[in-house]
């Protein structure tokens, strides 16, 4: 089993990062700029696997960012900020998708500029581009719940009950999600 | 975290959990980030002061609901008893605010007035008489007459986004998002009308553009205070 992805609690947020939340906490949009400078690659990549198009990433990562701001005052260093963004970053993704109806778009990883290379570097980098054009291409509760457990680490159970399904619900959507994703790079 | 029996399966998580963890943004997104943060701050969504204890979403929307069941059910994101209404309430705003949007305003559209115990103060300058039915000022004359014109704008419309942001917690949040998006959108258009006049300031065209912006801006609010008190 590999190790769980790095939005995983940390005991608690370093002493520098804590700093700069603090300042943007009391509205110092610097601070705020910086911590958004930290964070807005992770974020996009959450919205752009979940919405699986870039444009809608877009609108969804503004969304999360603007929901920091608001909701900054509220951080508490209990956790690493990189967690409490993320759960913020899930929430915020779903509840607009499950309020829209439209967009089913197409995404290529050619598109984007990864920003951590050396990633995964032990996988051939042609599976990963593969995988990464396939993933757009799953049906919209696949992807959410491919995306939400394997890539982003959270347990069917947190899953089911953020987006409103069963968790056998989300066992199925996981199952099919991997026949679909092993058919298209077996093509 | 599940693990999947299948070695195939397997290996389709690893290299799953192999693709990159980070994605540059688009370049723009900090901009569109940092004005959509403005335009709440200043008008809509008004920071709480640094030494206010931060208040749960959901205890605000209690408080503002009160006993009300229903409400407090819809607040609390619980299944509402009234939530069939609430579609036809948010299509409504959007169809209004689409409207306000496309339509224009042509006279001022708000003025002081009370409704169940709300004040609505707008603090438009009643002397100040709009271009549109008086026929632009020229030169000079224009740009002074259309940057205090200007001025009562922003004030009313900070007095209707005050009482806004203190309804917030009655509204749905895909509502606020409509009248956020809206005014975001608004708010860009002013700014940039009004870069435009800065480097044209004798320009009546540009100025009546810019008083057209502010009065849909107070038309949204307006109707947004309205929806909110419904």
């Amino acid at each position: 089993m590999s190790a769980m992805p790095a939005f995983h609690p940390e005991p608690r947020v370093h002493d520098a990062e804590s700093d700069t939340i603090r300042r943007a906490q009391s509205g110092d949009e610097a601070a705020f700029t910086a911590l958004y400078h930290a964070h807005a690659g992770r974020v996009f990549a959450l919205c752009l696997r979940m919405a699986g198009d870039r444009a809608r990433a877009t609108d969804l990562a503004q969304d999360v960012f603007v929901r920091l701001w608001e909701r900054l005052p509220q951080f508490r260093f209990e956790s690493a900020l990189t967690t409490w963004l993320h759960r913020l970053a899930v929430t915020t993704v779903l509840e607009a998708m499950r309020a829209e109806l439209r967009r089913s778009a197409r995404v290529t990883a050619a598109d984007d500029e990864v920003l951590d290379a050396a990633a995964g570097a032990d996988v051939p980098l042609d599976v990963r581009l593969a995988l990464d054009r396939a993933i757009p291409r799953l049906p919209s509760g696949q992807r959410q719940v491919f995306v939400l457990h394997v890539i982003e680490g959270l347990p069917t159970d947190e899953i089911a009950a953020l987006t409103g399904l069963a968790t056998a619900t989300v066992r199925v959507h996981l199952h099919r999600a991997r026949r679909h994703l092993l058919a298209e790079l077996s093509a | 975290m599940t693990t999947p029996g299948d070695p195939r399966d397997r290996a389709l998580d690893d290299a799953a959990r192999a693709l990159p963890r980070e994605i540059a943004p688009p370049p723009e997104l900090l901009a569109r980030v940092t004005d959509a943060i403005a335009a709440r701050r200043v008008r809509v969504l008004p920071r709480p002061a640094a030494t206010d204890p931060p208040v749960p979403t959901d205890e605000r929307a209690r408080a503002s609901v009160g006993a009300n069941a229903a409400g407090g059910a819809r607040a609390t994101g619980q299944p509402s008893r009234v939530g069939a209404i609430i579609p036809r309430r948010l299509a409504a705003a959007a169809a209004i605010f689409v409207v306000g949007l496309i339509a224009g305003a042509t006279g001022m559209l708000v003025r002081n007035r009370a409704q169940g115990g709300l004040v609505a103060t707008t603090g438009v300058d009643a002397t100040i008489t709009p271009a549109s039915a008086t026929g632009a000022p020229r030169g000079a004359a224009t740009a002074t007459a259309a940057t205090a014109q200007f001025a009562s704008y922003e004030r009313a419309a900070g007095d209707l986004a005050t009482l806004l942001a203190s309804q917030r917690a009655t509204l749905r949040p895909e509502t606020i998002a409509v009248i956020e998006r809206s005014l975001a959108r608004i708010d860009e258009a002013i700014a940039d009308v009004r870069t435009a006049l800065a480097r044209d300031p004798a320009n009546a065209a540009l100025a009546d553009a810019a008083r057209r912006l502010y009065e849909q801006k107070l038309d949204v609010l307006k109707r947004s205070t309205a929806l909110a008190r419904s």
